[in-house]
């Protein structure tokens, strides 16, 4: 069963001389435990995409089903608060609130949810220490590296226990080891906990690692395959 | 909440130099205009106070007309049941009889008009404390036949204490007023005007002298408190017959100082109105900065799920809590400052003291440590961090996730 359905969705930006059809047409569909990768080069809409995926922008024309909401019909505060509950997002960089520590940015998300404080504190330690960093709960942002950062975006992804995360390049700015391990924690965590992630790039490493590829260029699908592994 | 307190508090020092800079602005515009507006709500109590009780009391009761002409034929007397049931009254301290007119004093070398002041020794001093003011000889009781004379005039007639004034005017319906009076006291009044020609006698030897047949000129209430007067002046109002009689407040009486006071005052809150302008700038231009340099991580805040309302409430508390340190630390250092010279007022010395003398002032200045003073200058703050906290919210509120998350 799909939890995300995509349909003749299109984004045209009139801002320009010539409008850009940033998302043109595209249909599509996600299942639970995915792990996909939309690729293709820089400016083909990639970006576009996934935040109307994720309801941060609102299309020209078409919709965007999650498990049944069309989250365009939703009051802003309503897709607010759908966000927070449904979607996890890991953006290219500066994605933690500056002035909390590891720790805190994962509780971020759940005390927004009004969770149990033990609930918290113990589903933070256990994602951190799942993302590698059970020893650096209380350091903030700018006491991590690049990698380590984007780790803490992933945990904090996952701390409001969404249907899916979705993630913008999360690697592009990331060494190769980084970029690997990453990576495999990605890749347990759909593993083993059938979280699905669907991601944005042109890093053929984040793309070797996809089960399935869907190719975008001009906002238009021109592949989607799925690699058995 | 407790991690939109946390978020805000931290915030706040990521850029220490420009809150040091916003909160010490905020707390200097608060110490000088706390400082200002001490003094100058303490020189016009005292100001106040000094008319008040040393010369017009809160309400007098005169005939109609007296006001307008102080004339000795504009003389009157009362019911002395109705003095008694006004002097009952818990918030009346004293009712005092005085009959005042205008006479030449003599002391055989030179002579000068003066304002003779016929009155009740005790009740007197009562409100004005003249006894206090007493710089030589003895103070005259109610029997007495001599004077007080204020010490400019003294020095003027060049008389001291058991030297003897002759004092001419005209009294009661024409009557010839001529006395020798010997001096038993000279008085240091408060206000150089009074200091430079007044002279005091029991108002038995008074009503004598200007042949009153037993009428004075007024009756002076003195009050517990100032708050009352307009209070009693309403009594004392329903009390009197308007035919015969005239009742005023003390505002009246003194509307020149009034007047004075509110041009004077107008002055300083234009002054501080200034000063609230540019620390207003001051404080736009750190929200601006502040705003204006986190549109991204705003945009992931709201993107990952956190409502703008609450996004905005951590900015409100970033201003709050800089507009409340600065509040606080400006309180802080002027309040010890402000006690100290409540005790001890500026008293002013050299060349100043002869021009305000000229006019008419005390030269001192006394500290008010009306909370009223820091509860004004706190909440013009407020208004000016209200108004600024404007522009985030309204920046936050209709923010465009998608413009910060690409930036
Ligand atoms: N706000 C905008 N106004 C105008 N054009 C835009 C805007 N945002 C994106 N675009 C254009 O839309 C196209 C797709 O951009 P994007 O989705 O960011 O691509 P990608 O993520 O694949 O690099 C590009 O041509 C880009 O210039
Ligand atoms: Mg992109």
């Amino acid at each position: 069963m799909s939890i995300i359905k995509v349909k003749n969705l299109t984004k045209t930006y009139h801002d320009t001389e010539v409008p850009v059809h940033a998302v043109n047409g595209v249909n599509l569909e996600f299942k639970k435990g995915e792990f996909s990768a939309i690729v293709g080069p820089s400016g083909s809409g990639k970006t576009t995409l996934l935040n109307m995926i994720g309801g941060l922008e609102h299309p020209s024309s078409g919709m965007v089903e999650v498990n049944g909401t069309d989250m365009f019909e939703l009051s802003s505060s309503a897709l607010i608060e759908f966000r927070l509950m449904n979607i996890g997002f890991v953006f290219q960089a500066y994605n933690l609130i500056p002035v909390l520590t590891a720790k805190e940015n994962v509780e971020f998300i759940m005390q927004l949810q009004n969770k149990d404080k033990k609930q918290m504190n113990e589903r933070t330690i256990s994602l951190l220490e799942s993302v590698g960093l059970g020893d650096r709960l209380n350091s903030r942002p700018n006491q991590l590296s690049g990698g380590q950062q984007q780790r803490v975006a992933v945990a904090r992804a996952l701390a409001s226990k969404p249907m899916f995360v979705l993630a913008d390049e999360p690697t592009a700015n990331l060494d190769s080891k980084a970029t690997m391990q990453l990576l495999e924690i990605m890749e347990v965590l759909n593993r083993e906990e059938n979280i699905t992630f669907i991601f944005a790039t042109h890093d053929q490493r984040v793309v070797d690692k996809a089960h399935r590829v869907i190719t975008i260029d001009d906002g238009k699908i021109i592949s989607d395959e799925s690699v058995s592994k | 909440m407790n991690t939109i307190l946390k978020i805000a508090w931290r915030n706040i020092w990521r850029n220490k130099r420009r809150t040091f800079i916003t909160i010490a602005s905020i707390m200097f515009a608060l110490f000088f205009s706390t400082i200002m507006r001490g003094f100058q709500l303490g020189s016009y109590a005292n100001m106040k106070r000094n008319a008040v009780e040393a010369y017009s009391g809160y309400v007098q009761i005169h005939k109609k007309g007296y006001w307008d002409d102080k004339n000795i034929n504009n003389i009157f007397s009362i019911d002395e049941k109705l003095v008694s049931k006004l002097e009952n009254d818990s918030r009346v301290k004293v009712i005092i009889p005085r009959i005042e007119s205008f006479a030449l004093a003599s002391s055989g070398e030179s002579s000068k008009g003066v304002l003779v002041m016929g009155v009740s020794p005790d009740k007197e001093d009562k409100m004005t404390q003249i006894k206090s003011y007493l710089e030589e000889g003895e103070f005259i009781s109610e029997n007495d036949k001599s004077i007080l004379v204020a010490q400019d005039l003294a020095k003027f007639l060049k008389v001291g204490v058991n030297d003897s004034l002759v004092l001419f005017s005209s009294g009661y319906h024409g009557a010839t007023a001529a006395g020798l009076y010997a001096i038993k006291g000279i008085v240091k009044l408060p206000t150089p005007e009074m200091n430079r020609g007044t002279i005091y006698l029991p108002i038995e030897e008074a009503k004598s002298f200007l042949s009153t047949e037993g009428k004075m000129s007024a009756l002076v209430f003195d009050l517990h408190d100032l708050e009352d007067a307009d209070g009693v002046l309403e009594t004392v109002s329903a009390n009197i017959d308007h035919e015969k009689y005239e009742v005023l407040g003390w505002k009246l009486m003194n509307k020149e100082l009034i007047q004075m006071i509110e041009s004077d005052n107008a002055g300083g809150i234009v002054m501080i109105s200034i000063l609230y302008l540019v620390i207003a700038f001051g404080i736009f231009g750190t929200v601006l900065m502040m705003t204006n340099e986190r549109t991204r991580e705003f945009s992931v805040m709201v993107s990952l799920g956190m409502q703008k309302t609450k996004l905005a409430m951590v900015v409100l508390l970033e201003l709050f809590f800089m507009t409340l340190l600065g509040v606080v630390a400006g309180i802080a250092i002027s309040l010890p400052i402000m006690i100290y010279y409540y005790y001890n007022p500026i008293v002013f010395t050299g060349e100043s003291v002869e021009a305000m003398k000229e006019f008419n002032f005390e030269p001192i200045m006394p500290m008010s440590l009306d909370p009223q003073i820091f509860l004004t200058q706190a909440i013009a703050i407020s208004i000016i961090s209200l108004i600024a906290m404007s522009y985030p919210t309204i920046k936050i509120m209709t923010m465009n996730v998608i413009n910060g998350l690409r930036s």
